[in-house]
């Protein structure tokens, strides 16, 4: 009886986000984090971990900075941190383009269990590569939380590889297929030391969205905005 | 075999040329890393932004950027180079049809 409900939430859920995706009225992402120049972008992410919001603003192609606000659902934590991402590499090539990015951030974390303030920071490296059918990132991060008695460092990685079924011109709805493989060494739940994520991404002109169910039956949704 | 692999690139690489002049487009610009809608409508954004530019053309399949200028607008080679680096891309050449 139990298993029918959550299925029944499942499902329920499952809609509610295809109505949500259907809504952005296929406007839905490439995944950088950095923006053209002058430019503005709001990230929205959803997922096993934390649901969070990143805005963002690019000086220029190398540079972004803005704010970053996060919910991790297990201990009812909240984040709210300033985030710079910072563009070490790029590799142009005719049907081809790899990039390196840094992405630092130092805020508050609000600690719901203890009713305390610790101040959170993390680095994350990132390298992709893609043309326009295949893609490929590989990401590394480390995250310090400098809590009242102890200090700890975490560690996490991922990959995630990408194939679009159709090459579509200029201008219109893009998909891809992508499998992201998450590896979480230092996490408490031991179901959560490897995640894969298969998922759909639908890009189309500024905006950008993905959908996919983790090996844990959890539901990942992230959306892009650039303006 | 080679003469004819050369003679082939040469007529395919003004088959993309003539695309973007077919439109009646003063400059075609053949810019690297142009491999996604993201990348294109940056730099999209950027020459619509310029005082010269009328209308633009972008075929991603081929990398390749049409300007169409205004009356009287002129946008020297430097320039364009100067935008596309600024957007993050790599110049790999620019044609001018008139």
């Amino acid at each position: 009886m139990q298993t029918v409900l959550s299925n029944k939430s499942f499902f329920r859920g499952l809609l509610y986000f295809l109505i949500l995706l259907i809504q952005a009225s296929f406007y839905c992402l490439n995944a950088r984090p950095i923006s053209y120049p002058n430019s503005w972008t709001i990230m929205q992410k959803h997922n096993w971990e934390k649901s969070s919001v990143h805005i963002h603003y690019s000086p220029n192609a190398k540079n972004s900075i803005g704010f970053l606000g996060a919910y991790y659902q297990r201990e009812n934590d909240r984040l709210y941190a300033l985030q710079w991402n910072h563009l070490l590499f790029r590799n142009n090539q005719k049907k081809s383009q790899a990039n390196l990015y840094s992405k630092v951030h130092l805020g508050r974390l609000k600690k719901e269990l203890s009713q305390t303030n610790v101040s959170h920071s993390a680095l994350n490296l990132s390298y992709d590569w893609e043309t326009r059918k295949y893609f490929f990132l590989y990401a590394i991060a480390i995250e310090h939380t400098d809590q009242a008695d102890t200090k700890s460092n975490t560690f996490h990685q991922k990959a995630r590889i990408g194939i679009a079924p159709y090459v579509a011109p200029y201008g219109n709805i893009h998909t891809w297929f992508m499998l992201e493989f998450e590896h979480h060494p230092d996490d408490i739940n031991t179901e959560n030391h490897f995640i894969l994520t298969p998922m759909v991404r639908f890009f189309k002109g500024d905006y950008l969205c993905e959908i996919g169910l983790n090996s844990n039956n959890q539901i990942l949704f992230n959306s892009i905005i650039r303006f | 075999m080679k003469t004819l692999i050369l003679l082939l690139s040469i007529f395919l690489s003004s088959i993309n040329f003539l695309s973007a002049a077919e439109d009646n487009y003063d400059i075609t610009i053949d810019v690297k890393g142009l491999v996604c809608d993201f990348c294109a409508r940056s730099v999209e954004k950027t020459f619509s932004k310029t005082n010269e530019v009328e209308s633009i053309k972008v075929d991603l399949d081929n990398g390749l950027i049409g300007l169409k200028l205004k009356d009287g607008g002129k946008l020297t080679d430097e320039k364009i180079k100067e935008l596309i680096k600024a957007n993050g891309y790599a110049l790999e050449s620019i044609q001018r049809n008139k």
